[in-house]
């Protein structure tokens, strides 16, 4: 072979591979944005439809180009919203549906014009798309019905897109589940539905976490006010987590801008803007340390929802930076390379189908309402059945210092009921937490009081044979 | 010639292997009458023989680095001492210019700083010489010279009723050491808790405190405390001890003479419950805590924050008008900005109850840390200016001194010492074995469980295996080259492997750390040797570790009787190592890896679970049945004589 036609072919393999590679990654100024007809009217069937109305669309927009170009990433689709952007800025995935009908799936846009493809083919539709530090797909499904009496045969879970496309299921308890986002130490935090069931101290939506595999379900912050939602949780470049707080389930009515720290998140809740209660749509965190904020312009009449930029220490939204009489603008997202969360390697094992627990003190909580009460001397644990009944496992005697140790099924809603020696329920908590196979799991009390270390102390419980819990024989679990 | 030479070994390689195999059983026989093992797939030659400690990493030479120990400043504030214990050297620094002015040889591993009253006098302690110089700080000239405790690592002097005093903190000889300085004489040595690294005296000379890094040797199951230890500067003796329980790892003592109090930053290490997970300080998180001096009250403080963590806090100053301390995290290169103010509104209005619970509380430090300053690699040593107007930090493995403004809070500059030594791979490892950066939350570093690469001298309780059965014994990486495979299983034949994926998914939970720091690491924990051990000074043994010695060789009983190969010390803890590599079942609960012996003195507790306390413990306790070892025959001076020679290893 003669060099020249070496050199075509070192030429030919660099442009292959230039093609190949992220084609919009140089770009800094690219914006992915959520636009919704000012006009639409349809009735929503279900949570999405209410949020992005059928015409509702996804666009990038490249304010470094003169003029502003701009690209609809969800061509084909009748609605689309709700994008996240892939670690190196070169892939959007959304939510869409082809046809009014159809339910909404997850599609992933790249930034070269191609049509968008789906990702997702779940029943009952896929929503909130989050992307774990590995690159792969975390979603909840099904999408919540907008009208009690409609068919809705699971709850919202979360699932996991694994490498050969099936979908794995992360999350397992006994409410719906919204919002996903992923912390800096990888950990996945979501919008938790309050319980409406007896003992349950969460008295509206709360924020939870778990980890990339699904283990170490816990409580990150709230609960919020009864009969308030919670929606669009992002984590912030100054460390606090930022999310729209609406006082109404009503999905209609819009929502506040409120935070929390990750230093102290259950006693810092606050306005993210001291100065104005705008009606806000979506917090990001933009370049730096600056905020994309989508926000009723007030300086409309018609209050357009309008694309705000401020910095974290503002106390009010300002003028805004992009306004569109034809659109409200309700989601805005840099399309850029960002860090990596932390990832995590899974201690979980698929093989196994029991997990482990470990209370160092169920006379322990932070519960005043179990106060004055006589000790637990033993736990009934409880699991949700697929028919939503509640099964009692067994129980599991508690050790003098209130430690207990069960083994447990995996994959299944758990409850617990501290038991006094006259098997007076002394305290109940309904199932709300789960085990992954092969989790051993450990808390410090009941309804502990939240961020509190253990004490440094050797359990009883560990000087006894394990408790061995089971599903009742012909139980199906959820 | 060299063709000759290289024909010459394959001949005898081919003969040697021609007889191995025509004597295979003979071999097979020998490996397994040696070893001990039934199953010889692990079994090499080269676990008894041709081992040497000269090739290995920690005994070859090494790069040295100009990494900042102590502090001192003198009293008009213009200049700055700065020990470098890795060049054997003082330098001293202009303040305002922020150069080094001169650097002078002193050698020992000078580390702990002081100066007299009038600055004339430097006082150094020199870790590895065992002794406190005094340098002339007009010529930076050694001028005296002193014999201390094993391993002084912090000096502080004082004014009393009786002259001028100084208290050393002597490390390794868990002991202080009062001295005169005029005439320079030893007054007292007290003892001390365990290691005992740095201290402080009150303003009138009437108490001086020490704190120790590790806690007392105490029964695996029961909660670990260290000591804040109250000497009399004027008596040398022991006034006081208030125990800081389940707490460890205090590097720096400071007074607050205003409100009467003593800070010192701690581990709160929580290793009796099961390492199910590492969030909400399961396994361990950093506070400081408040000694009330005039009712010994102990109350600790978080450091860390609900969702983020500041590892390893080790150095801490407190500013002249007691209004705020600092506190420097090595692991997560933060100084700790703490209002004193708020710490004492706060424990005003706490309950009894709430003040015990602080230290569990970990969204609590938002109540009185009123900032964090990034610092470069390894904050450990801070000290403040006379005039309390800058903060010096010393950045140790960035070879360099970061000076802030103590009102903003920002930086002033910084005093450059070296140029950070990243072209080491040694260097480099120190690094990732100092950062808290790959684990999650940032909550521990390789440093939190193994202090300067040693030991803790705790238990932890991992979860590998189910909860609560799998008690574990911290091992010293100091020395550990060579004497692979790892864990007390056996069952890692590496440290890349030790030190990857599976600490990853069992202790720091995050991803591993990745391959190109990994080695670094590696390198680095190979490099470092066996502790310095208490010898005679002319390196000879003494009559009893020589009596010592001999029943470690035993091949027969005190009456003659043949000991069997496999009872015997040096079978299994063959020189020049002290381990043959492999697993014995010494009657603690199953066959468990032979750890090496080189520093045993100072690795307590022992035992795969750390449940002998002590050397003699080993055998009195736990070796019943001659289960570890003939030694039922010994009578109580002969195993003193082996515990006198074990610990010259």
């Amino acid at each position: 072979m003669s060099v020249f036609r070496q050199l075509l072919v070192l030429i030919a393999g660099a442009m292959l591979l230039a093609n190949i590679g992220c084609r919009q990654a140089a770009r800094q100024n690219g914006l992915v944005l959520v636009q919704t007809p000012v006009a639409a009217t349809q009735p929503a069937a279900d949570m999405l439809d209410a949020r992005y109305p059928n015409g509702s669309r996804v666009l990038f927009m490249d304010q470094t180009a003169d003029p502003k170009t701009e690209m609809v990433l969800s061509q084909g689709l009748v609605a689309a919203g709700d994008p996240v952007v892939s670690y190196d800025g070169c892939a959007v995935y959304f939510v869409g549906k082809e046809t009014p009908e159809s339910d909404w799936q997850i599609y992933r846009g790249n930034l070269s014009g191609d049509l968008p493809k789906p990702v997702t083919s779940m029943p009952g539709g896929a929503m909130h798309p989050a992307l774990l530090p590995t690159g792969s797909l975390v979603f909840i499904s099904p999408v919540p019905k907008m009208h009690p009496g409609q068919p809705q045969n699971r709850l919202p879970a979360i699932y996991l897109r694994a490498a050969n496309g099936s979908p794995s299921q992360l999350s397992f308890g006994a409410r719906a589940v919204s919002d996903l986002t992923i912390l800096a130490d990888g950990r996945i935090l979501f919008v938790q539905a309050p319980s409406n069931e007896a003992g349950s101290a969460s008295a509206g939506p709360a924020l939870f976490t778990i980890n990339s595999d699904g283990t170490e379900i816990t409580a990150f912050a709230g609960a919020l006010t009864a009969g308030s939602r919670i929606e669009h949780p992002r984590l912030l470049a100054d460390g606090r987590v930022a999310f729209i707080h609406a006082a109404s389930n009503d999905l209609s009515t819009r929502g506040v801008a409120e935070c929390v720290s990750l230093s102290r998140p259950f006693q810092s809740l606050a306005p993210l803007f001291s100065g104005e209660l705008a009606l806000v749509s979506s917090v990001e965190p933009a370049l730096g340390t600056n905020l994309l904020i989508c926000a009723a312009n007030t300086a409309d009449s018609s209050h357009r929802l309008a694309l705000f930029q401020v910095e974290p220490a503002a106390t009010v939204l300002a003028k805004p930076i992009l306004t569109d009489p034809q659109w409200n603008i309700c989601e805005a997202v840099e399309a850029v390379a960002r860090p990596r969360p932390m990832g995590r390697l899974s201690t979980m094992d698929p093989q196994k189908q029991t997990g482990k627990i470990l209370c160092l003190n169920a006379n322990f909580s932070g519960d005043q309402s179990m106060g004055g009460q006589s000790l637990a001397t033993h736990v009934r644990l409880t699991a949700r059945t697929a028919s939503g009944t509640t099964v009692v496992l067994g129980e599991a005697p508690v050790q003098a210092d209130g430690s207990f140790l069960a083994e447990v099924p995996t994959d299944v809603p758990l409850g617990f009921e501290t038991l006094d020696a006259n098997n007076h329920v002394l305290h109940r908590q309904p199932p709300v937490i789960w085990l992954r196979p092969a989790e051993n799991r450990s808390c410090i009390g009941c309804h502990e009081p939240p961020n509190r270390a253990p004490h440094n102390a050797r359990p009883l419980a560990l000087n006894f044979p394990i408790t061995s819990l089971n599903l009742p024989a012909g139980t199906t679990p959820p | 010639m060299k063709p000759r030479l290289i024909t010459l070994f394959l001949v005898v390689a081919a003969l040697g292997a021609v007889a191995m195999w025509l004597r295979q059983d003979y071999w097979v026989d020998h490996m397994s009458r040696m070893s001990g093992q039934k199953d010889l797939s692990h079994v090499t030659c080269f676990n008894c023989h041709m081992v040497s400690t000269a090739k290995l990493r920690w005994a070859q030479p090494r790069p040295h680095h100009d990494a900042p120990a102590g502090l001192a400043v003198s009293p008009d504030g213009k200049i700055i001492y700065i020990a470098l214990d890795d060049r054997d050297q003082i330098a001293a620094a202009d303040a305002v210019s922020q150069k080094v002015l001169r650097r002078v040889k002193v050698a020992g591993r000078p580390f702990g700083l002081a100066l007299d009253a009038a600055g004339q006098k430097l006082f150094v302690t020199c870790r590895d010489a065992d002794r406190l110089a005094i340098l002339d700080t007009q010529t930076l000239k050694e001028t005296a010279s002193i014999g201390v405790g094993m391993a002084p690592v912090a000096v502080a002097y004082c004014r009393t009723s009786a002259g001028e005093r100084l208290i050393v903190a002597n490390s390794m000889a868990d002991n202080i050491s009062v001295l005169s300085v005029s005439p320079l004489r030893e007054i007292g040595r007290p003892s001390a808790g365990r290691e005992p690294f740095d201290v402080t005296v009150n303003p009138d000379g009437t108490r001086a405190f020490v704190v120790n890094r590790m806690a007392w040797l105490a029964s695996v199951k029961t909660v670990p405390a260290a000591e804040v230890t109250e000497i009399d500067p004027v008596t040398a003796r022991t006034i006081g001890r208030d125990p800081l329980a389940s707490a460890h790892l205090s590097e720096s003592i400071g007074i607050v003479p205003s409100r009467s109090w003593v800070l010192n930053p701690l581990v709160k290490v929580r290793n009796l419950v099961p390492i199910t997970q590492v969030a909400n300080g399961w396994v361990m998180s950093s506070g400081f805590a408040v000694t009330d001096t005039r009712t010994c009250k102990v109350i600790q403080l978080p450091l860390d924050e609900a969702n983020n963590y500041y590892a390893d806090p080790s150095g801490m100053a407190v500013a002249p008008d007691g209004k705020r301390a600092f506190i420097a995290s090595g692991g997560s290169d933060v100084v700790s900005v703490v209002d004193l103010d708020k710490v004492s509104a706060w424990l005003a209005a706490a309950s009894v109850s709430t003040k015990e619970e602080a230290i569990n509380d970990m969204s609590l430090s938002p109540e009185y840390v009123i900032a964090r300053i990034p610092t470069q690699r390894n904050p450990r040593q801070l000290l403040i200016s006379p005039d309390g107007g800058t903060l010096y930090v010393a950045e140790r493995l960035q070879d360099s001194i970061l000076l802030v403004d103590t009102k903003t809070l920002t930086t002033k500059g910084r005093i450059m010492l070296g140029d950070g030594g990243l072209n080491d791979p040694i260097r480099r490892g120190e690094r990732v074995f100092t950062t808290a950066a790959y684990t999650f939350q940032h909550q521990f570093s390789c440093r939190s469980c193994h202090p300067d690469g040693h030991v803790d001298g705790l238990s932890y309780d991992f979860d590998t295996s189910g909860i609560g059965d799998n008690l574990l014994d911290n091992r010293s990486l100091l020395g550990v080259a060579g004497t692979e495979p790892f864990k007390w299983n056996g069952k890692n034949p590496s440290l890349e492997v030790q030190c990857g994926p599976r600490f990853a998914k069992v202790l720091m939970r995050t991803d591993p750390i990745p391959p190109k720091e990994l080695r670094d690491l590696t390198t680095f924990i190979k490099s470092q040797p066996p502790q310095r051990v208490a010898r005679r000074h002319d390196g000879k043994l003494t009559p009893a570790q020589e009596r010592g010695k001999a029943i470690f060789f035993a091949t027969k009983t005190s009456a003659g009787v043949e000991i069997p190969h496999g009872k015997r010390c040096s079978s299994c803890h063959r020189p020049p190592l002290y381990t043959v590599r492999l697993s014995f079942d010494v009657g603690t609960g199953g066959p468990f890896d032979t750890p090496h012996l080189l520093g045993v003195a100072n690795t307590a507790p022992y035992l795969h679970d750390g449940r002998a306390l002590s050397l003699e413990e080993i055998w009195t306790l736990y070796s019943t049945n001659d289960t570890h070892g003939v030694t039922s025959y010994m009578n109580k001076e002969q195993l003193n004589d082996l515990v006198e020679f074990l610990k010259t290893l």
